[in-house]
């Protein structure tokens, strides 16, 4: 009788793999809190909207507050003396910076003439971004002020990436078990070395 | 006669044993299910805790 010793190995393999994604679909029901939305870091506070020095206020607004991959969250900004009053020309500086990478994904720096600005933001990724935001006088405003500066976390709502970028992901993973077969299986079928076949039974004396 | 039940039991099983390209098929095919379920399912039990591994692996998409 042939029986190929890769049955039992694909058998044993499949019966293994099953208990594995059981046991982490079970693991997984316990960290189901600790996951993608929220990340390591502890309940964010009450976002900062604004920040304060010598009288002088910076205030941010987003709206909406959470992002979404592709459609854009509008970012104002103004600077207001004690009196309410936007201070004019005032350089902004605006940096959107990906928490999960500690990078910074886009970085801009511009003078609003009349101490407000409206920004449009994309998000390309769906994870936590800080937006920073830093206001300083520029040479010519018409109030010279400390430098406020802000930090706004915007949480932005995962995405699944495109079918087929997963399906040329999973393609790469593939291939080199789909080699290791091609060759495998040729060398595998060939006799052992020094010893004999057992493809057939003794004959019954 | 003396089918006893262990070698009926065999015989049976021999007869099913399947052509070796079909069973390397079935094999890439399980590997890639449990790749899928592993890195690509939606499904947050099994997605958030592998979110790290995901990320380790590089040509891995996720978010």
């Amino acid at each position: 009788m042939n029986r190929s010793p890769f049955a039992i190995i694909f058998a044993g393999l499949a019966a293994i793999v099953a208990i594995a994604l059981l046991v982490v679909a079970f693991l997984g029901e316990g960290q189901r809190h600790g996951g993608h939305e929220e990340g390591e870091a502890a309940p964010a506070a009450a976002p900062q909207r604004e920040v304060t020095a010598g009288g002088f206020r910076l205030n941010v607004t987003l709206s909406p507050e959470a992002g979404t991959v592709g459609e854009v969250v509008t970012i104002q900004g103004k600077v207001t003396d004690a009196t309410g009053a936007n201070v004019r020309n005032v350089r902004f500086q605006l940096v959107s910076h990906h928490l999960e990478d500690d990078v910074d994904i886009f970085k801009t720096s511009f003078v609003a003439p009349d101490g407000i600005f409206n920004w449009g933001n994309q998000f390309w990724d769906g994870t936590e971004h800080e937006i920073r935001i830093t206001a300083t006088a520029a040479p010519d405003a018409s109030a010279q002020f400390p430098t406020l500066s802000l930090k706004r976390e915007v949480a932005v709502t995962p995405l699944p990436p495109p079918m087929w970028v997963q399906i040329r992901a999973l393609l790469w993973l593939l291939v080199p078990i789909i080699v290791g077969l091609a060759i495998g299986i040729p060398l595998g079928l060939r006799q052992p070395l020094g010893r004999p076949s057992v493809q057939q039974a003794p004959a019954a004396a | 006669m003396a089918a006893n039940f262990a070698t009926r039991t065999l015989t049976r099983t021999s007869t099913i044993t399947i052509n070796l390209m079909i069973q390397a098929v079935i094999f890439v095919a399980l590997i890639g299910l449990v790749l899928w379920t592993m890195l690509f399912t939606p499904y947050g039990n099994i997605h958030d805790p592998l979110h790290a591994l995901r990320h380790a692996l590089y040509i891995i998409p996720c978010h």
